[in-house]
């Protein structure tokens, strides 16, 4: 599902280069839930916006179910960051001008899905991480844990067969933070038929 | 394709749109400013349209059905060639016409237009109905002298009926006129927007001193005749001062005389739509730098480049839309006062109109909404593209930043932008219009707004190392927050530098050419009194006055010395206009004073009249490209003659130039008894007021003359130049708001950006006052640099 060979990242800085990664080589099958774990500055956000299309390697190759993401055109790479993956962030990233289930709904609504049937499906997907009842509340109305679950219900609406998550429990207490984590175990559990949380 | 526009709708419905209504003030300040710009130039469409359509309107209902027109200007040709012209092969039907613009007496600011007709004729040609049976014989016009038709919106607007009596103003006194008819709402009635009467010719002539005379013969080609064939055996019949001519021809004429002014106007009112440019693409530079993290995210959910671009532009868009539906409301409203203005000054300059009521087709509303949309998203392209180039990678930004910018840069493509500007402007206009000039003047503005960046930069540096760590905090604070936003506050500046060099530019023209027009007057308006009539000053309308006026003035006791003048509008064969003229040049050389571009005043009138020469204006000579010497080939009736040029002189009373002559040469050619205004010298020592008074009651019966003292007259000339610019000066004042609201929308966007900087500022310590004189701070430098 996903297979990273020699991936070397490195930044160009003020008068420095930095290796954020070098030469990882990586694969993950279908159905795994994999942790990457390591020091702050390791390169793990690295690792991941590269495999969400994100960001481009310097050296290496990345393939992400069954596409080589350097071939891909700036097109077609968005097309795959909408339909094949689904990220959550540390810092949730809903976007403040939309309603939680607009957030949910827009990953649906620009793969041109129509509008009555992508609601019907954030509304699924925010039952699912039990946040239907915040539906029509704003990301500012929102706590940190129910912004984030308002995130893992978005990288879902278009059932992508990766799940990516940075650091998602970084920014929540530690009630909430388990919440999420154990939100991740039972949706790879209960889908593990369907998508490759990682 | 279907997929791709409903993706499209929800970005505009979900991110345009909230970002609009999110950042409400702003964007409502930008539709502001987007409005006006639209309404401006909506106006002054509107009101050159509403002038052109009245004379068009005007002109094609009097022509009627005719298919050509035979006239030799003001001074119109004689009756006798009337035979002439109806036997001509291929003529079907000819009908003579003496016309008029002449005031109601009793009715101030009313004029009409009395067109004199053969009536047992002219149904062949115009069609007059009536709501009123007396139309139907139209014997009562021919039996009775003083027997009037006017139109039914004119009488019921002054309640006027069939059998009263109205007094109109003509060159040989207010006579009454017995009204036997009233014309409906259709056709030629709806001539000067229904301010449009009818006489018999034969009292016509009579009545406006034309005895003998014809203005006009509106003709009527046979059936399937070559109507050029037709008129070119007219011409070969008729002397050289005839002319014949399409009726369309004449429209021609009309719009090519108010192309340049209409042109001018229409220019200036894109100045407030173009600042208006600066203005969204402030706004949608700010928004895009505010959502440069949301536009990360949307493009890690797979939001493509192309699809962000448009959005952004489609913002503008929105921002344009709402802007000309705003703006087309305002421009509706604006217009009625433009037109107002506009007319008047064209009444003064070109030829008198009464504009009708406005008309607002659907196309010209399309064109403004297409126009203010179109300004918006060409505003936005450049931020579109700056959001555009946003990368997912960007979500992990912690602030907004402005992306970098090169101001050195911009100023050397500035400087290119200003030697592009030098480089026009020494090109030569393209069809009579400054077109390179237009161009010139915006490579100028860019090129200043371009300057902006560098000299902020400049500004800012000094100004903040001047201000470090002085007492003057809010000033020091304000010097760092310019830089924090160089770009977009250049930007602000750049539509201030537009708009205010505008401003100046044009105010500087203005003034110096009323200083040129002040110094002009003084030298040349010598007399102590003028009189002439009221309708003088509406172009167009007869002025002529009555034969014997400057004897009666001549025996006022305390007169030293009067001498009248006599002018002509007479066509030039090539689609224009000059006034032709006739003085005592003894009396102008003695008395006046008028500067010539070269050699001495008196000596050259003197010469002028001991040689039948003429003088002509400084205008006349650069329109028909002749100098001192060369010769002028004139037609008065009858005959073609060609007189050389004395001298050319300054003259700033006519647009199309002036070509004057001794009085006495004149009169041998052209037999015209007539005059339009007298001056006159008095003795030493006497009282204008008095003598004034005393020509008045030496001629009761004209209570449409006018004897206007020498400062009243110099007064006169410049209230009307102050006229005639007021609307320039009014579109660049909207100009100047819509760089006001620039300046306000860039403070409210600092200040939104920083509400978290300035509530740390406000917990360590630092007061509301202190916030607001940062603000200020900001703004003065803004406007300081």
């Amino acid at each position: 599902m996903i297979r990273l060979v020699d991936v070397s990242k490195i930044y160009d800085g003020a008068g420095a280069r930095v290796a954020a990664l070098a030469n990882v080589s990586l694969e993950v099958a279908q159905r795994e839930f994999v942790a990457l774990m390591g020091p702050s500055g390791c390169g793990k956000s690295t690792l991941l916006h590269l495999v969400a299309g994100v960001d481009l390697p310097t050296t290496g190759e990345i393939w992400v179910d069954g596409r080589a993401l350097a071939r891909l055109s700036d097109h077609a790479l968005s097309q795959f960051r909408r339909d094949r993956v689904g990220i959550v962030y540390q810092f949730y990233n809903l976007l403040p001008t939309m309603s939680a289930w607009e957030n949910v709904a827009l990953p649906a609504l620009l793969a041109g899905v129509p509008a009555r049937v992508a609601r019907e499906r954030a509304e699924e997907r925010l039952r699912l991480v039990g946040m239907l009842h915040r539906k029509d509340h704003w990301p500012h109305e929102l706590s940190g844990g129910e912004m984030q679950r308002v995130a893992i219900g978005r990288a879902l609406v278009n059932e992508p067969p990766v799940l990516l998550a940075d650091e998602p429990t970084g920014n929540l207490d530690s009630k909430a933070g388990r919440e999420v984590l154990e939100l991740l175990a039972r949706l790879n559990a209960e889908r593990a038929n369907r998508r490759t949380p990682l | 394709m279907k997929t791709r526009m409903r993706t499209f709708c929800h970005l505009i419905r979900l991110v345009a749109w909230r970002t609009l209504l999110r950042d409400r003030m702003r964007s409502l300040i930008t539709i502001l400013g987007v409005a006006l710009g639209v309404a401006v130039v909506l106006a002054i469409r509107l009101a050159n349209d509403g002038v052109l359509e009245s004379f068009r309107n005007s002109l094609d209902h009097v022509a009627g059905k005719s298919g050509l027109q035979v006239s030799a200007g003001e001074v119109g040709f004689d009756e006798n060639l009337f035979p002439v012209i109806a036997g001509t092969p291929g003529v079907a039907r000819a009908v003579p016409v003496v016309q008029a613009i002449t005031p109601v007496a009793g009715l101030p600011g009313e004029v009409l237009l009395v067109l004199g007709v053969d009536v047992l004729a002219d149904a062949g040609i115009r069609e007059y109905r009536g709501p009123t049976p007396e139309l139907a014989d139209p014997l009562q016009l021919l039996t009775e002298p003083d027997a009037i038709l006017l139109t039914e919106r004119f009488a019921r607007a002054h309640d006027l009926d069939v059998g009263t009596s109205i007094r109109l103003v003509t060159p040989t006194g207010p006579k009454p006129f017995v009204i036997r008819g009233l014309l409906r709402d259709r056709g030629t009635a709806r001539t000067m927007d229904g301010q449009f009467a009818v006489l018999d010719i034969a009292a016509a002539q009579l009545h406006f001193g034309k005895l003998g005379r014809l203005d006009r013969v509106d003709l009527l080609p046979d059936e399937g005749a070559d109507v050029d064939r037709v008129a070119a055996g007219l011409r070969r019949h008729l002397p050289p001062e005839v002319t014949v001519e399409r009726p369309e021809a004449r429209n021609a004429q009309v719009e090519q005389m108010l192309a340049s002014f209409q042109l001018n106007l229409f220019v200036l009112s894109l100045i407030a739509l173009f600042v208006g440019m600066f203005l969204v693409y402030n706004t949608m530079s700010v928004s895009v730098v505010r959502q440069r993290r949301q536009i990360g995210i949307l493009r890690a959910l797979g939001v493509s480049r192309g699809q962000v671009l448009l959005a952004v532009a489609a913002e503008g868009g929105v921002i344009g839309l709402m802007g000309s539906a705003l703006g087309v409301a305002l421009g509706v409203g604006l217009a009625k006062a433009t037109l107002g203005a506009v007319s008047q000054t064209v009444s003064s300059l070109y030829a008198f109109i009464r504009p009708g009521e406005l008309h607002l087709p659907a196309t010209l509303i399309l064109q403004a909404i297409v126009l203010g949309c179109g300004t918006a998203v060409l505003s936005s392209l450049l931020p579109a593209l700056e959001a555009a180039a946003v990368t997912p990678r960007e979500t992990l930004a912690a602030a907004s930043l402005e992306r970098r910018h090169h101001p050195w840069l911009l100023f050397c493509a500035g400087l290119g932008l200003a030697l592009a500007a030098y480089g026009l402007a020494q090109a030569g206009p393209v069809g009579g219009r400054p077109l390179f000039g237009y161009g010139a003047a915006l490579c100028l503005l860019l090129g200043a707004t371009l300057f902006c960046p560098a000299v902020l930069l400049v500004f800012q540096r000094a100004l903040a190392a001047g201000l470090a760590g002085s007492r003057l905090i809010p000033g020091w604070m304000a010097a760092g927050n310019l830089g924090r936003a160089l770009r977009r506050n250049a930007v602000t500046i750049g539509a201030m530098v537009v708009s205010l060099a505008m401003l100046v530019s044009v105010s500087t023209m203005i003034q110096s050419f009323r200083q040129t027009v002040e110094i002009w007057i003084h030298q040349t308006i010598r007399a102590d009194l003028y009189l002439s009539r009221a309708t003088r000053l509406i172009k167009g309308a007869d002025a002529r006055l009555p034969v014997g006026t400057l004897d009666e003035v001549r025996r006022t006791p305390g007169l030293a010395e009067a001498d009248g003048f006599r002018g002509l509008r007479i066509e030039d064969g090539r689609g224009g206009r000059f006034l032709l003229g006739a003085g005592d040049f003894d009396v102008m050389a003695r008395r006046g004073r008028l500067l010539f571009r070269g050699g001495d005043s008196a000596a050259i009138l003197q010469e002028a009249r001991a040689q039948d020469r003429l003088i002509v204006s400084e205008t006349f000579a650069e329109r028909y490209h002749v100098k001192e010497g060369d010769e002028v080939t004139l037609h008065p009736p009858g005959q073609t003659i060609r007189l050389r040029i004395a001298g050319v002189y300054y003259d700033y009373t006519t647009e199309g130039g002036l070509a004057v002559m001794d009085r006495g040469l004149f009169q041998r050619l052209w037999r015209d008894p007539w005059l339009n205004s007298i001056v006159i010298y008095l003795q030493p020592g006497a009282d204008p007021q008095a003598v004034r008074h005393q020509i008045l009651q030496r001629l009761p019966a004209r209570d449409d003359l006018v004897v206007i003292s020498n400062q009243g007259l110099k007064a006169r000339v410049l209230e009307i130049f102050d006229q005639t610019f007021a609307i320039t000066y009014a579109l660049e004042v909207v100009a100047l708001v819509v760089a006001a609201l620039g300046i306000l929308n860039t403070l409210i966007a600092s200040v939104l950006e920083r509400t978290r900087e300035i509530g740390i500022l406000r917990s360590v310590g630092i007061t509301r006052g202190g916030v607001l004189r940062t603000i200020l701070c900001e703004a003065a430098w803004s406007m300081g640099s």
